[in-house]
């Protein structure tokens, strides 16, 4: 249905965020939508870890927001998704993971979802490549200070 | 999209049960009724979301909390030594390897929270505890219908060594009542 790895459906979902939320309310009529965890929204410490002694320090805060429902159809068909997303809209996450679930399961309209994911997959890729762009011109070339001067003494 | 979550892992529900239960742990013997914002579910599991989440450890020797429960709770499983906040069913005496966590001299505050579900709360009927100390005028007299005294004579154990000890709540299907360890507990 589509090839994007799953891990990275929520991203590509955010991109159309507009279009996701008619989309899955359209698509949930009639289904049974629960929370398996209640869902949270706030700031996460970032935590990473310092390259020279390996210990582990805190950047700064993200906004965090998080998951996980299951949806189940009048037919009896159960299925469930989850979502994690670097926002701070509850709503958001939880229709992330609502088209999560559609997705991983095929359940009806997955094709729908499927389409949106391969549209900002693609929308990823392209603020992919202006970000490389403007990261290429940011680079420096240090090649000339470590030649030789034309004195012959060597930089420090 | 309507998507569905019980009463009780509502924030607002929370914190209205909260504020019940502050009330209740300062005045041991009031019984507070929570089946306005349960919203069908036992008492029991509305004092537990309201207390637990990810920081905190469950116990849950008698199967007490429905498996998916577990993630809504958000906290860690336990065993009984161990936990934060134990679940049990009053019915039955404690087992012999029952031994809750009473806290340190250093953090009392660690002993566990326990929740003994009994069947009623308030009736003329069942084991009649008199409860006087802090938070009681003279004496309080509340009837437990469903709860093994047992649980009430191994507590005199558990709170023996002040501030060490574990804080009770009681519950029936909508209410509650709260029993801390400062609390002296007699039973007819």
């Amino acid at each position: 249905m589509t090839d994007v790895p799953r891990t990275q459906w929520v991203a590509a979902l955010a991109t159309q965020l507009p279009e996701v939320r008619p989309l899955v309310d359209s698509l949930t009529e009639g289904w049974q939508v629960r929370h398996v965890a209640v869902p949270k929204a706030g700031l996460m410490l970032l935590r990473m870890e310092e390259v020279v002694l390996g210990e582990d320090y805190y950047l700064g805060e993200v906004p965090v927001a998080c998951s996980r429902v299951e949806i189940e159809l009048p037919d009896g068909m159960t299925a469930q998704g989850g979502a994690q997303v670097l926002d701070d809209d509850e709503e958001s996450a939880v229709g992330f993971a609502v088209c999560d679930a559609i997705l991983s399961a095929g359940l009806p309209g997955a094709e729908k979802v499927a389409a949106l994911v391969d549209r900002g997959a693609e929308e990823l890729a392209r603020r992919d490549q202006v970000r490389r762009g403007m990261l290429a011109r940011t680079q420096v070339d240090f090649s000339l200070l470590s030649d030789k001067d034309p004195d012959g003494e060597g930089t420090a | 999209m309507k998507v569905q979550l019980d009463p009780i892992w509502h924030a607002s529900t929370q914190q209205k049960i909260f504020k019940q239960l502050v009330q209740v742990i300062s005045r041991p013997g009031e019984i507070a009724e929570l089946d306005e914002v349960l919203g069908g579910e036992r008492a029991a599991m509305g004092v537990l979301s309201t207390l637990a989440d990810r920081m905190v450890s469950v116990a849950d020797p008698d199967g007490a909390i429905p498996p998916g429960a577990w993630p809504l709770l958000d906290a860690r499983s336990a065993v009984v030594s161990d936990a934060d906040y134990v679940v049990v069913n009053g019915k039955k005496p404690p087992g012999r390897d029952f031994e809750p966590r009473l806290g340190e001299l250093s953090h009392p505050e660690r002993g566990s929270t326990v929740i003994i579900e009994i069947d009623r709360l308030g009736a003329d009927e069942g084991a009649r505890l008199e409860l006087r100390g802090p938070g009681v005028r003279d004496t309080c007299s509340v009837c437990c219908a469903g709860l093994d005294v047992a649980w009430i004579e191994c507590r005199r154990c558990w709170v023996s060594h002040f501030p060490l000890g574990i804080d009770l709540f009681v519950t029936d299907a909508t209410r509650v009542l709260a029993i801390p360890r400062t609390t002296q507990v007699g039973t007819d």
